[in-house]
């Protein structure tokens, strides 16, 4: 799977989380490196974004708006675009008031908990409940696909701010990926080995 | 009474019907229905943004299709106010304009 630049994967549907997790980034779990890329057609950092990049496709978008409407209703083209520029533009948003909360307490990774704080701040507090929610299924449904430590489903919870965790992929003779994390303290000399998947 | 009696059964057909509909849409909504990696681009796309991780890439992809939901039924509200079956760009002009929530929207988009 090529990664964000290709149609094809695009209108797939991701038809659980593992396989939305797995065919969407690249089979990493759990951290993931915005900045790396190395195996997909995105644009690299010093270029703007494509016209296609910069938007989510708008079938998908449409797909969702239709689920929202009568069952009756239709929706104008251009309606449909604005709803797609206006999907962007709150991802911006959103991750704008994110990064900047990381920033002030020092840590590099946005987290989930970071995200559901700026839902609140910026008068979305109203999903912030749903979305708790939807991680907590979301971190069952991926412990169900892989056994995994308590760490990973508490990794949300953990305070990020004095390691960085290095995941290295790990793929076995079934074709099913796992994820070695090691953890390390930049004041201990000590390394945490954190280890997922099964057979580890 | 019979006629009372037959518009009560239409109001709970109609949200049986419903329900059945959000339990098939709460179905859907485990699932993830927008690309990661598209959600993961635009995020990166701010240069003040230097990493990610997954529950929050996956957090906000979720947010992202809560927000297209409410933003769809405001506008579709006012379509329906207009006695209209199309949702139209005007519907979602007026939202953008009227309610708290979209207006960091106002600036960023064309109006028509």
């Amino acid at each position: 799977m090529d990664g964000g630049g290709d149609a094809n994967s695009e209108n797939s549907m991701s038809e659980s989380f593992f396989q939305a997790a797995g065919a969407q980034i690249e089979g990493h779990e759990g951290e993931e490196e915005l900045e790396t890329e190395d195996n997909d057609n995105l644009p690299k950092d010093n270029e703007p974004l494509r016209e296609q990049d910069r938007f989510l496709p708008i079938a998908n978008v449409a797909r969702i708006m239709k689920r929202s409407i009568p069952k009756s209703g239709k929706i104008a083209k251009d309606a449909k675009e604005c709803v797609q520029e206006c999907v962007s533009e709150f991802i911006s948003f959103i991750t704008s008031e994110a990064s900047e909360r990381c920033h002030q307490e020092k840590r590099k990774t946005i987290n989930g908990e970071d995200i559901l704080f700026a839902m609140s701040t910026l008068g979305f507090d109203c999903y912030v409940e749903p979305l708790k929610q939807y991680l907590q299924k979301y971190r069952e449904s991926m412990k169900g696909d892989k056994p995994v430590g308590t760490a990973e489903g508490d990794m949300s919870e953990l305070d990020t701010s004095a390691y960085e965790i290095q995941p290295t992929n790990i793929i076995d003779p079934n074709g099913q990926q796992s994820v070695v994390y090691t953890t390390t303290f930049p004041n201990q000399a000590a390394l945490q080995q954190i280890t997922f998947g099964g057979g580890m | 009474m019979a006629g009372e009696d037959e518009n009560v059964k239409a109001v709970l057909e109609e949200s049986n019907s419903q329900e059945k509909e959000s339990v098939d849409a709460t179905q859907n909504e485990r699932l993830i229905q927008l690309p990661l990696s598209r959600v993961k681009q635009i995020m990166k796309s701010d240069p003040d943004v230097t990493l990610a991780n997954q529950e929050a890439v996956v957090a906000l992809a979720r947010a992202t299709e809560l927000f297209v939901q409410s933003i769809a039924k405001d506008a579709s509200n006012i379509t329906i106010h207009g006695k209209r079956k199309t949702l139209q760009r005007k519907d979602l002009d007026r939202v953008i304009d009227t309610i708290d929530s979209y207006v960091f929207l106002q600036d960023a988009i064309e109006w028509s």
